[in-house]
């Protein structure tokens, strides 16, 4: 089931640097919400602290709330809310094992009694996998190239059913191609899960997110549906920074 | 930009005189090597010393004529050759013998430094004068102290080998010792008795070290430092204090609820202990190493590893046992080699526990080793010195032999767990 992402008045700093600064807005449940910003806005540093990994980081401060399905995450356990709440990240970090252990580390971690088959399967399909290495199942994850690594991380994370899934520039190492077979999975995942993605590359937002939030020095500038943002933004920030005015 | 080769006689094109000085230098270094162990070709020094100068300015003047350049470097290895054949001129000769000998040292010191440089930018000139043969030219640096302490291992395993293994038999590793039985004159419980303390010693310090380690690595802070300061203490404390320790540990069990389990039962001497307190102490000297290896091992985990178990829902525990242990296995083997090795060739902690091993191999029983071996013939007792004392050389190749097939089979595991929990 996916859950609405709420976050309210959220400001996160690192040695009391503030990074990010009372941000508020709402990511729709089952829709896919691009953050988008110039590099050192911040936009990781929010994606991190919904699912809390922002606290690995020792200097790391989070103030304010973030609902996900009407919960605190700031008061849930964290395992149980990266359960939850899922990521994929900037760089493809599949573990040193075969595709269907990566697939399965989740559920396995979680002690979870199911079908693996099934789940290997079903996981793979959606993040448009399964095709290409059906057959290769017991083989190194390490073997695989950039883009299949990267889509691999994809299915990792969907296959212990996450309510929300958080991607940080999930394209930025991959070739076009493997960008759009991406694009083609995120699609494949609409409605069954909320998904959040930053992305430098405004016509991936355009291409496949509902919402864009637009981030400058750690504020949000304006949240809404994409179209409208790409068309008629309500802020002159917001346009000049479509137009590539600065970066 | 005209060919610099252009107007050059065919004699320079075809490099005949950086070829000659590279083999004359080579020549020279093997000629320096031999020199330290025959120290009568000395008299050939001064002769060898001119040719080589003669190779130098050659080299020079082809240097010159060939790339139109003046080769500084080999103007001063020139001068301090003329230096060289001055001073083994005049160094006294016919005094004392010793005299004679130290000459051929200062000889073949200087040879073999001079030959290097020569050799260096003859190869340099060889390879065409071009940045890249100027970083390949410098592999003689490189190489001739490998060749040198290959050369010293190749004669010390020589020696070994030519002493020892004629006196290698079956008889004499199946058969263990006793002094009371003159028909049991062999070293296997010396032998068992190495391998029982190496596996002793990896059970106690393999769960201890990897704690340690992991606990360094992941938690840091106040008690981290505390066990880094220990642990590097372990290391640096002389190794002797160790063995009195043990000692008196041993004494100290003696008569009470541990006779029995750290000094052994039918005990004809106090302060002798068993092997599972000799493998006790030998883990001090192991733990330290296991737990720097697995802390580095744990450090070079990328980071995004670790998170990207997190992330999907993993506790702290899990990653450990699936991302973090099974990375920094090839680490964690590395450590317990060298503590292997240590345990192998260590005496001086067991050196006042170890008896002859005549009674069994078992963690309870007296200790004993093959190292051990060697000091007890030195200074154990006269009927085990008359009996065993030949097999000294014999004992040092089968130690030999165990640690190379401990380095070997350690190679396999660690390329495997390598190649299975890395890759890339
Ligand atoms: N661990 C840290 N310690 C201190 N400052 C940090 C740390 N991590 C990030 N920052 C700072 O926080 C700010 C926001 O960083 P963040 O990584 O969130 O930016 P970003 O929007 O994701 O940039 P990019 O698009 O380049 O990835 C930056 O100014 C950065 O220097
Ligand atoms: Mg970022």
């Amino acid at each position: 089931m996916p859950a609405t992402v709420e976050i309210k008045h959220l400001s996160v700093s690192y040695n009391g640097t503030n990074v990010v600064k009372d941000v508020s807005f709402e990511m729709p449940a089952g829709k896919v919400t691009a953050i988008i910003g110039p590099s050192g806005c911040g936009k990781t540093t929010l994606l991190r602290s919904i699912n809390r990994l922002s606290e690995l980081t020792k200097n790391c401060r989070v103030q304010g709330e973030i609902m996900v399905d009407g919960e605190n995450v700031l008061k849930m356990d964290t395992v149980l809310l990266r359960r939850k709440v899922g990521m994929v990240f900037q760089q493809p970090n599949p573990f040193p094992k075969s595709i269907k252990e990566n697939v399965l580390y989740g559920i396995k971690a979680a002690k979870i009694k199911t079908d693996h088959s099934d789940i290997v399967k079903s996981s793979l399909q959606k993040a448009v996998l399964w095709e290409e290495l059906e057959h290769r199942l017991n083989e190194s994850a390490l073997n695989l190239s950039i883009g299949q690594q990267q889509r691999l991380c994809v299915a990792r994370s969907l296959a212990i059913t996450p309510e929300v899934i958080l991607m940080d520039e999930p394209a930025s190492a991959l070739d076009p191609v493997s960008t759009l077979k991406l694009e083609e999975s995120i699609q494949s995942m609409k409605g069954d899960v909320t998904l959040v993605i930053v992305t430098h590359n405004m016509q991936q937002a355009k291409r496949v997110a509902d919402y864009t939030a637009f981030i400058y020095r750690g504020e949000l500038i304006e949240c809404n549906e994409t179209e409208k943002i790409f068309a008629n933004p309500d802020r002159s920030e917001t346009r000049d920074y479509l137009e590539g005015k600065f970066s | 930009m005209s060919n610099l080769f252009a107007n050059q006689a065919p004699l320079l094109r075809t490099k005949t005189a950086p070829a000659a000085a590279a083999l004359i230098a080579s020549a020279g270094i093997i000629y320096g090597l031999v020199l330290c162990c025959i120290n009568s070709l000395e008299t050939f020094a001064v002769s060898f010393l001119a040719v080589l100068l003669a190779a130098i300015l050659a080299l020079w003047t082809f240097v010159r004529m060939a790339v139109k350049e003046n080769d500084r470097g080999l103007l001063v290895t020139g001068a301090a050759c003329m230096t060289a054949i001055i001073i083994v001129t005049v160094m006294p000769e016919g005094l004392p013998a010793s005299f004679h000998v130290y000459r051929s040292f200062v000889a073949a010191a200087l040879i073999i430094g001079l030959c290097v440089a020569t050799l260096c930018s003859a190869v340099y000139r060889l390879l065409g004068s071009t940045p890249v043969a100027f970083d390949n030219s410098r592999y003689p640096i490189l190489i001739l102290p490998i060749v040198i302490a290959l050369i010293s291992y190749g004669m010390i395993l020589f020696v070994l080998c030519l002493n020892g293994l004629p006196q290698i038999s079956w008889q004499l590793i199946s058969t263990p010792y006793d002094p009371a039985n003159a028909a049991l004159r062999g070293i296997l419980n010396d032998i068992l008795g190495t391998f029982m303390l190496m596996l002793l010693t990896s059970i106690i310090s393999l769960p201890v070290g990897v704690g340690a380690g992991i606990y360094m690595s992941e938690y840091g802070g106040r008690i981290a430092g505390i066990i880094r300061f220990s642990t590097m203490l372990l290391r640096a404390m002389p190794v002797v204090v160790l063995g009195l320790a043990a000692y008196g540990v041993a004494r100290m069990a003696y008569d009470t609820a541990w006779q029995g389990i750290l000094a052994p039962d039918p005990t004809i001497m106090i302060g002798r202990g068993t092997f599972l307190l000799a493998s006790a102490f030998l883990s001090l000297l192991v733990i330290p190493v296991i737990t720097r290896a697995t802390e580095e091992g744990l450090r070079s985990l990328p980071r995004d590893l670790r998170e990207g178990s997190l992330a999907v829902g993993a506790t702290e525990g899990y990653t450990l046992l699936h991302v973090l242990l099974p990375w920094s296995l090839p680490n964690i083997l590395t450590g317990l080699l060298l503590g292997c090795a240590e345990v192998a060739g260590n005496v001086t902690v067991i050196v006042l526990l170890c008896g002859f091993g005549n009674y069994g191999v078992t963690p309870f029983t007296e200790a004993t080793s093959l190292a051990h071996f060697i000091y007890k013939v030195m200074f154990a007792d006269r009927s085990f010195r008359m009996s065993m004392g030949n097999y000294v050389y014999a004992v040092s190749v089968i130690l030999l032999i165990i640690t190379l097939g401990l380095t070997i089979v350690y190679l396999v595991l660690r390329n495997k767990f390598a190649e299975r929990y890395r890759a890339h």
